[in-house]
């Protein structure tokens, strides 16, 4: 309760009850005035949501998707995928392909060798040279030269053939492979995206109930134009960590419709965030198409805002956060949000890949300083679309 | 012409609903209903009556366009009230508040103090006059704060202006409305 003065006591006391009759003509200017109705315009985010709707399709239909009768036949052409040395003899020979290190012995007396490494790569080695296997030089060149060649069965050879990853279909040759350590890859992307902003404001008090209401109905859906840069290293089976930068240009139009309906004001506003990415990813690959799975945490650095709303009462209140004096609205920093997409790409050239990647973001504390009195919590739908570029042909950490 | 009259809670639900339908007789209802409470709060905002109809114009209209908008959580005279005062304060020059703040930002307020017994036989269309004599910033602030309930904080949200303007606002409010009634005291004597 504020503390009163006697003369605010005063006031209220005389004031609260007491009636003023209008002018008897304010009804009916009323009715006039509510007569007058605004037009209906389009939505205007809805172009960008035409937009984000083509691309996603486009990117859709660029792909070589196979139907599930090609997709059955394929599988059966393809069907090893055992990633170790599976003997067809008697032999109990069965040794994962990871373990294979030189100096490894097999039994001489097994007449074929079906060894699963990576599809794309059938090797054949005829069982002669059993022994060279046993050094794992010797078998990454029979790899490589016997690239070509699809035989599986033929007696006295030895074969190789499983999954070839996305990344190594990239070269004409394949990396060397020791097996025992881990291939890493690096990566970098460019990406721009259009996103879609949707904003919540809640009331902290009953008292601005109708103010929250208010500002929910009057304030567009906000767009946002973003540009990353992310870094990321990735292993063979897929899993990856990226980490950059991120830019984002939220731009916010505020339509107030004067209660006359006379005529409409729009104050377009802009809110900018500088963000750290810090994502998971899991990908696999499926024919050229490459899809997977991306999740982690956004740090913000900066949150700048320039602009104005309007008060309950319709007094326009400029919030920019660079000019002094003005209504600090917003926080300058956000925390943390959650993200979440999913990648598509498909390779457009040496070690380049065009990729799309759809997500969701959810800032987790509101951007609405803490003293003000209502809540706004955002979260961001959007398109990611751009460039991968790999850099180098892998390597391993020590 | 006959109007629907209302005086009981149940009577205001049956308003609500019918406003809800955008029912022009119960629109109407309402605003014979309500129109002369609303009219002080607007005349108390409003520097003249011309002004203060054209608030209270705008505000029905935002009242009977948002009816929706009333979630029954409070009474429908308190949310209607709030809708003028908000609709009062729209138009408001924030310059009204600046250059007012220098020296005042300490002024002690004296809430504590008993009144001259002239105060309380103050009718209230001399109180009305008196709060429409204050300048912008002082009177709205006053009214906000002394007949509303606003919080300093609450009006600096609302208007958008620093706390301590607020605070400024309202010392030299009551102290430009003391010194008033002591002049009409004076001459009354």
């Amino acid at each position: 309760m504020n503390p009163k003065s006697p003369l605010d006591e005063l006031f209220r006391r005389k004031l609260s009850h007491y009636e003023v009759p209008p002018s008897d003509d304010l009804w009916g200017n009323i009715q006039l005035a509510r007569a007058k109705k605004p037009t209906p315009r389009l939505p205007l985010w809805a172009p960008w949501l035409l937009t984000s709707v083509c691309l996603a399709t486009l990117v859709y239909f660029s792909q070589d998707f196979l139907t599930p009768e090609q997709a059955e036949s394929t599988a059966n052409q393809e069907k090893p995928q055992q990633a170790y040395f599976t003997p067809i003899s008697d032999s109990e020979v069965n040794i994962p392909i990871s373990y294979v290190t030189p100096g490894t012995k097999f039994k001489k007396e097994a007449p074929i060798l079906n060894v699963s490494l990576p599809l794309q790569s059938v090797a054949i080695i005829p069982a002669n040279d059993l022994e060279q296997v046993t050094n794992t030089t010797n078998l990454t060149e029979q790899t490589v030269q016997a690239s070509e060649f699809t035989f599986t069965s033929f007696p006295n050879i030895a074969t190789l053939d499983a999954t070839l990853p996305h990344e190594l279909s990239m070269y004409s040759e394949l990396l060397p492979v020791p097996f025992k350590k881990k291939l890493w890859f690096a990566k970098i992307d460019f990406l721009l995206s259009q996103d879609f902003v949707h904003s919540s404001l809640s009331s902290k008090t009953p008292l601005f109930d109708a103010y929250s209401t208010l500002r929910n109905n009057q304030e567009d859906l906000k767009v946002s134009n973003s540009f990353a840069i992310r870094m990321g290293i990735s292993t063979l089976k897929g899993w990856g960590l990226r980490s950059g930068i991120q830019y984002s240009r939220m731009s916010q139009n505020l339509t107030l419709i004067i209660p006359d309906a006379s005529h409409r004001t729009t104050s377009k506003n802009t809110f900018e965030t500088i963000d750290i990415p810090l994502i998971l990813t899991k990908e696999q690959s499926f024919g050229k198409l490459r899809a997977g799975l991306s999740l982690g945490t956004y740090l913000n650095m900066a949150f700048n805002q320039k602009g104005s709303f309007y008060s309950p009462s319709g007094t326009l209140i400029e919030f920019t956060s660079s000019k002094p004096g003005a209504y600090p609205a917003f926080k300058n920093r956000l925390g943390a949000s959650l993200y979440s997409g999913i990648s598509l790409s498909i390779p457009i050239g040496n070690s380049l890949e065009f990729i799309a990647e759809p997500y969701v973001r959810y800032r987790i504390p509101a951007i609405s300083a803490e003293d003000y009195v209502l809540e706004q919590k955002i979260w961001y739908g959007g398109l990611f679309i751009g460039f991968r570029k790999q850099i180098g042909k892998g390597f391993y950490l020590p | 012409m006959r109007y629907l009259n209302i005086a009981s809670p149940v009577e205001d639900n049956e308003l609500i609903q019918g406003c809800l339908r955008q029912d022009r007789k119960y629109q109407e209802a309402v605003f014979r209903h309500y129109a002369g409470k609303l009219m002080v709060v607007s005349l108390r905002y409003a520097r003249h009556r011309m002004e203060a109809e054209d608030i209270l114009q705008d505000a029905f209209i935002r009242i009977f366009d948002h009816f929706d908008q009333f979630q029954g959580k409070g009474s429908l005279e308190g949310w209607m009230r709030r809708i003028v005062v908000n609709t009062a304060l729209k138009n408001i020059d924030k310059k009204s508040f600046s250059n007012e703040i220098i020296g005042l930002e300490t002024a002690a307020e004296d809430t504590s103090g008993a009144l001259p017994s002239v105060f309380s036989q103050l009718h209230e269309e001399e109180l009305l006059q008196l709060i429409q004599q204050l300048p912008d910033g002082y009177r709205i602030v006053f009214n906000m704060y002394a007949i509303e309930g606003y919080s300093h904080a609450e009006i600096s949200a609302l208007l958008g202006v620093q706390e301590s303007t607020s605070r400024s606002q309202l010392v030299k409010a009551r102290k430009m409305l003391q010194s008033q009634i002591l002049e009409i005291q004076k001459v009354a004597v």
